[in-house]
C-alpha cells in the first residue's frame, strides 16, 4: 500500500511537470501564429492608437514571457482569465462545457467497449472463419472513415432523410446518439483488434491448457481464464484512450454543433484567443495525466504480478 | 491379466501445415495397467507429447486425430462428445505439464486454482478448500494456509510443479499423465518431484503415463517403457529389459549414448544423422537412414509390430530374421 501511495505521488509530480511543459508549448505555438486576437477583432477603420490602447488593456503589449507567467500565476489561483473574443470568464466557459464533452466521450467509450469486446472475443474464437474475416474487414473500413465525413453522412441519413434523430446541438438523449456513434465507430477497430489479439495470445498460454486438463468446461475456460487475462491490457487501454477521445471530440463536436469543450477550443484557436486555448489544453492535459495514473493503478489491481513502484 | 487402465490403439495424429501433412504420431499402440508407471521416451519432436495431448484430446489446430482408439474405462474417448470429454478430464485423467512456470494462471491464487476442479463436481466451497489444503500438505508444501492465498509468481518453480501435481491428484484420477514434469526444473528439485510422484502414486494408486527424454527418470520411476522415434512407437518392454537387452537399433544406440561413470571412455557416443522430415511420405522405416543395420527391405516397407519375447514388443525387420546381433 505504501508502495502504491509513493507511486501515485511520484506520478503526480511528473504530471505537474508534463502539464507545465505542455502549457509552455501551446503558448509558444499561439505566439508564433501571425497577428493577435485584437487584430482579428477590430475593424480596419479603428485607429492604431485605439488598437494599442485595447492591447495594453489586455496586457498584450507585454513581452510573451511576462504574459505567460501572468497567466500561470492566475491559474495557480484557479483563475483561467478572461476570454478575449467572448469576454467571459474562461473558468465558467470550461465548466459549462466540460460536462457535455464528458457525456459525449463517455457515451462513445461505452459504445466502443460494449460492442468491440464481444466482437473481438467472437472473432478470436472463430479465428480464420467467415465471422472473423468479415469483422476484421468491417472494422478496418470503419477505422478508415474520417469522423467529419461519417458525421455528415449520418446527419444526412438519420436526420434529413429518415428524420428520426435530431440534426445537431444538444436537446436531450436522442441528440447524443449520432455524435456518440460517430465518435465511437472509427475507434471500434482499435479495441476490437486489441481484444481479438489478446484473446488469441492468452488462448495459447499453458495455463489455459491446464484449465482444460482440470476438466473445466469450454465456456468457463473462455470467460474465467482467457477473457480475464485478455482484459488486462484492454481495460488499461480504456483509460489511456479517454484523452484521445476528447481530442477526437473536437471534430465531432463541430460537425454536430455539440456544446462541448472541443467546439470552444476550435473557436478559441480560430480567434487566437489564447486564454481559452491554454485553459482547455490545461484541462485535457490534466485529464490525460490522471487517466494514465488510473490506468496504471487498475493494471496493478487486475494483474497481481504488476507491482507499482 | 492385469487390468488395463488405458489402451491406446493405432493412434494417429496429423498436422496439416503449408508444407504438407506431418504425421506427428503414426499408429501408436500401447497400454498402461492399473497402478503402473509407463514411460514414453524419445527425443524432442518424436511425438511423445503429442501422443499425450491426443489422449487428453487437447490437440490444437492445425493438428487433428486422424485415427485409432483411446480406450479408457471401457469406452473409446475419441468417440465422446466435447462435454463428455470435459467430464473425463481432471476427474478420470489428470495431466501435468513441462513448464510449471506458465502452467498456473497468474491472476488467481493457488487456492482458487486448486479448488476449481473440485468445484466442477459441485463440491461445497468449504469442503473443496479443505481437500485442497490437505492435498498441498500431501505434496509437501509448507505453510499451507499462507500458500493457498499466494499467487503463482510468489512461489518457486519447484513449488509450482508440486501445486500442479496436487491440483491434478486432488480429484483422485485413475490416470495421471506427466508431460516432462521435471525438464524445466533444477536437477536437485527434479529428484524431489520424482520422489514425490513415486510416493503419491502408491498412496493414490493412480496409473502414471510419464513423458520424458531422460533415462535417469525412466530408471527411477517407470515400470514399463515405450520408445518413440519420428512419430512411431518402435519398442516397448519393462524397464529392466529395455536397459538390459534393447532390441531395436535405435534403442540400442540410445543406450550407448547414455553417459555412464563406469565406462571409462573419453567421448560420448552419438547417433549419426538427423531426424527425418515427417512431412515427406516415406515407404520404409523412419529410422532406416540412420540405422547401421539398415537393409534394402527397411527402405521399402514399414516393419511390423512384433512381440519378440513375452511383454517385449519391437518394430524392426531384424527381429524377423533373428539376425539382431551385433
Amino acid at each position: 500500500m505504501n508502495d502504491t501511495l509513493r507511486f501515485i505521488a511520484k506520478r503526480l509530480l511528473m504530471g505537474v511537470l508534463v502539464v507545465f511543459f505542455v502549457t509552455v508549448l501551446v503558448f509558444c505555438i499561439m505566439q508564433a501564429m501571425p497577428g493577435d486576437p485584437i487584430d482579428l477583432m477590430v475593424d480596419t477603420r479603428v485607429s492604431a492608437e485605439k488598437v494599442a490602447e485595447i492591447k495594453a488593456q489586455w496586457g498584450l503589449d507585454q513581452p510573451p514571457v511576462v504574459q505567460y507567467f501572468y497567466w500561470l500565476g492566475n491559474i495557480l489561483h484557479g483563475d483561467f482569465g478572461m476570454s478575449i473574443s467572448i469576454k467571459q470568464n474562461v473558468t465558467d466557459l470550461i465548466l459549462q462545457r466540460l460536462p457535455y464533452t464528458l457525456m459525449l466521450t463517455g457515451a462513445a467509450l461505452m459504445i466502443e467497449y460494449l460492442v468491440s469486446i464481444p466482437l473481438g472475443l467472437w472473432a478470436a474464437v472463430r479465428k480464420g472463419k467467415a465471422v472473423d474475416k468479415t469483422l476484421t474487414v468491417t472494422t478496418v473500413v470503419l477505422w478508415s472513415m474520417p469522423p467529419f465525413w461519417l458525421g455528415v453522412l449520418f446527419m444526412l441519413v438519420f436526420s434529413i432523410n429518415l428524420k428520426i434523430l435530431p440534426l445537431s446541438g444538444y436537446s436531450g438523449f436522442p441528440s447524443l446518439i449520432l455524435p456518440a456513434v460517430t465518435l465511437a465507430l472509427p475507434m471500434l477497430a482499435q479495441i476490437y483488434r486489441l481484444t481479438r489479439s489478446e484473446v488469441l495470445d492468452v488462448m495459447d498460454e499453458k495455463y489455459v491448457t491446464t484449465a482444460y486438463a482440470k476438466g473445466v468446461g469450454d465456456k468457463k475456460v473462455l470467460l474465467k481464464h482467457v477473457l480475464r487475462n485478455a482484459m488486462i491490457p484492454v481495460t488499461v487501454m480504456f483509460f489511456l484512450s479517454l484523452p484521445w477521445l476528447i481530442g477526437g471530440a473536437v471534430v465531432v463536436e463541430n460537425v454536430f454543433a455539440w456544446p462541448g469543450m472541443g467546439q470552444l477550443l476550435w473557436k478559441g484557436i480560430a480567434k487566437q484567443d489564447f486564454p481559452i486555448v491554454q485553459g482547455i489544453i490545461f484541462v485535457i492535459t490534466i485529464l490525460t495525466v490522471v487517466c494514465n495514473i488510473i490506468g496504471d493503478i487498475v493494471a496493478g489491481i487486475l494483474d497481481p504480478r504488476i507491482r507499482l513502484e | 491379466m492385469e487390468e488395463k487402465v488405458l489402451d491406446v490403439k493405432n493412434l494417429s495424429i496429423d498436422f496439416h501445415t503449408s508444407r504438407g501433412c506431418v504425421k506427428a504420431v503414426d499408429r501408436v499402440s500401447f497400454d498402461v495397467k492399473r497402478g503402473e508407471v509407463f514411460a514414453l521416451v524419445g527425443e524432442s519432436g518424436c511425438g511423445k507429447s503429442t501422443t499425450a495431448m491426443g489422449i487428453m484430446q487437447l490437440i490444437r489446430s492445425p493438428g487433428i486425430i486422424s485415427g485409432g482408439e483411446v480406450v479408457f474405462g471401457g469406452r473409446d474417448l475419441l468417440k465422446l462428445s466435447r462435454e463428455e470429454m470435459t467430464g473425463v478430464r481432471g476427474r478420470d485423467i489428470g495431466m501435468i505439464f513441462q513448464n510449471p512456470l506458465d502452467s498456473l494462471n497468474p491472476v488467481y491464487t493457488i487456492g482458487a486454482q486448486m479448488t476449481e476442479g473440485l468445484l466442477v463436481e459441485k463440491m461445497d466451497k468449504k469442503q473443496a478448500w479443505q481437500v485442497a489444503r490437505d492435498m498441498l500438505r500431501d505434496v509437501k508444501i509448507s505453510d499451507v494456509e499462507q500458500r493457498m492465498k499466494s499467487f503463482p509468481h510468489e512461489i518457486s518453480g519447484g513449488m509450482r510443479q508440486r501445486v500442479m501435481i496436487g491440483m491434478m491428484l486432488c480429484r483422485n484420477p485413475k490416470l495421471l499423465i506427466a508431460d516432462e514434469p521435471t525438464t524445466a526444473l533444477d536437477v536437485t528439485i527434479q529428484a524431489g518431484i520424482i520422489e514425490l510422484m513415486n510416493e503419491l502414486r502408491r498412496k493414490f494408486n493412480s496409473a502414471v503415463l510419464i513423458i520424458t527424454h531422460d533415462f535417469g527418470i525412466v530408471a527411477d520411476i517407470a515400470d514399463r517403457v515405450g520408445v518413440m522415434y519420428a512419430g512411431n512407437l518402435i519398442e516397448t518392454a519393462d524397464v529392466m529389459t529395455i536397459f538390459d537387452r534393447p532390441r531395436h537399433p535405435y534403442t540400442r544406440l540410445l543406450m550407448k549414448a547414455l553417459p555412464t561413470i563406469t565406462k571409462d571412455e573419453g567421448r560420448l557416443e552419438t547417433i549419426k544423422g538427423t531426424v527425418p522430415n515427417l512431412a515427406e511420405e516415406r515407404p520404409g522405416c523412419n529410422f532406416a537412414d540412420r540405422c547401421p543395420y539398415a537393409m534394402q527391405k527397411c527402405r521399402e516397407q514399414k516393419p511390423e509390430w512384433k512381440e519378440c519375447e513375452p511383454g517385449h514388443f519391437c518394430a524392426c525387420f531384424l527381429e524377423e530374421g533373428g539376425t539382431a546381433r551385433e
